[in-house]
């Protein structure tokens, strides 16, 4: 996917188009970021959006609007879409490079009790569809059908994520989200850095894990004198894709006793072999 | 932003299970762990570069409070640990010790 660079450049400052995390307190009643501290500057253009409200002590249903604060809870056209305490949704707000992205984001709090909401925005996919309550094909008995190649084409929904390209002091350990790979069924994983290390995969039964294993680890090799470029010659380190048996999977890099100058994780998830 | 240091391992409950962490492997050996973690303030609207920024600059103040002597030993161990060597738990066990 492109992205039109003018399209997403704001007044004076061309912003730098990466994942964006807001944690939102809004009080009783209140507006984000209106009545609640919240940032004076708008946010980044965006075309996806998380929004998780769950994580609130006490439950409240929270409204979002993209183009104004909302007013009132009773003018159903004054906001984009409700969020009821305890969901949790991703959405795609534009056609990117036909529609203009997103660029303001509004939070009212039904509610009479403080509510917290993390939101997520991008400006590319948020993969998200084991949280989704959105409708989904399903039999009878509710389990996601089964579809034959010859009768319905199916794409390959593979995500990939940069894990960090943070470089860590001598003898640090990176530990990466666990991510949740209830519809896909390999996960793999890469380190390109310049000091040895040593990665690893791990997988758990929940996020907050019950049971936790170690499924491969892999020190780093001296990049073989044909690897591509960039990066400069360095260090590798390769988990070929692995079929997953628990739900949770995420990456771990422990460090050696030199700090580095780069590290490059990225893992990938995919539905199909 | 700010950065919650925990004496904890990376399964603290109360590290966000879904946002990235660091910690030392050398603390993690020795048993004691520490974890670190970056989040957003209230009403902070960061970057996730952000967040891995700020932890990793943590990570080379802290491996600063190991003597380069630690951390050669610790690759060793991480080396043997790899290669599950017989000699495994007498390394670890001479890891454990405090130097000096």
């Amino acid at each position: 996917m492109s992205v039109d660079t003018q399209q997403i450049t704001r007044g004076d400052a061309v912003r730098k188009m990466v994942r964006h995390l807001v944690k939102a307190v809004i009080p009783a009643g209140g507006s984000w970021p209106e009545s609640s501290g919240g940032p004076a500057d708008v946010p980044p253009a965006f075309y996806w959006i998380r929004v998780d409200n769950s994580r609130s002590p006490a439950g409240a249903d929270v409204l979002v609007s993209l183009d104004g604060p909302v007013k009132q809870a009773a003018d159903v056209f004054g906001y984009w879409d409700r969020f009821n305490a305890g969901e949790r949704r991703t959405r795609n707000i534009g056609h990117p490079d036909i529609d203009a992205p997103a660029k303001e984001l509004h939070i009212l709090n039904l509610g009479a009790v403080q509510a917290t909401v993390w939101v997520e925005l991008s400006l590319f996919p948020i993969v998200d569809v084991s949280s989704s309550t959105a409708t989904k094909i399903t039999d009878g008995a509710d389990n996601t059908v089964d579809a034959a190649i010859a009768s319905l084409a199916i794409k390959d929904i593979s995500t990939y994520n940069l894990e960090t390209s943070a470089a860590l002091g001598a003898s640090a350990t990176f530990t990466g989200p666990w991510r949740d790979t209830l519809y896909y069924n390999w996960i793999g994983v890469l380190t390109l850095t310049d000091q040895t290390g040593t990665l690893l995969l791990d997988e758990a039964d929940a996020a907050t894990p019950t049971v936790t294993n170690l499924v491969a680890t892999q020190a780093t090799a001296a990049t073989p004198g044909n690897q591509p470029s960039p990066p400069a010659a360095g260090q590798v380190a390769r988990i070929v894709p692995t079929k997953t048996v628990l739900r949770f999977n995420r990456v771990r890099f422990i460090n050696g006793a030199t700090p580095q100058t780069r590290l490059n994780i990225q893992s990938a998830m995919s539905p199909v072999n | 932003m700010k950065l919650i240091i925990i004496q904890g391992d990376v399964d603290d409950p109360r590290i966000e299970p879904m946002l990235a962490r660091v910690g030392c492997s050398i603390c993690e050996l020795r048993g004691k762990p520490i974890t670190v973690q970056a989040l957003p303030d209230d009403n902070e609207m960061v970057t996730n570069e952000q967040l891995l920024e700020a932890m990793a600059k943590w990570s080379h103040e802290h491996a600063a409070t190991h003597s380069d002597g630690e951390h050669n030993d610790h690759e060793i161990l991480q080396r043997a640990i790899q290669r599950e060597e017989p000699n495994l738990p007498q390394l670890l066990e001479a890891f454990r010790k405090p130097s000096g």
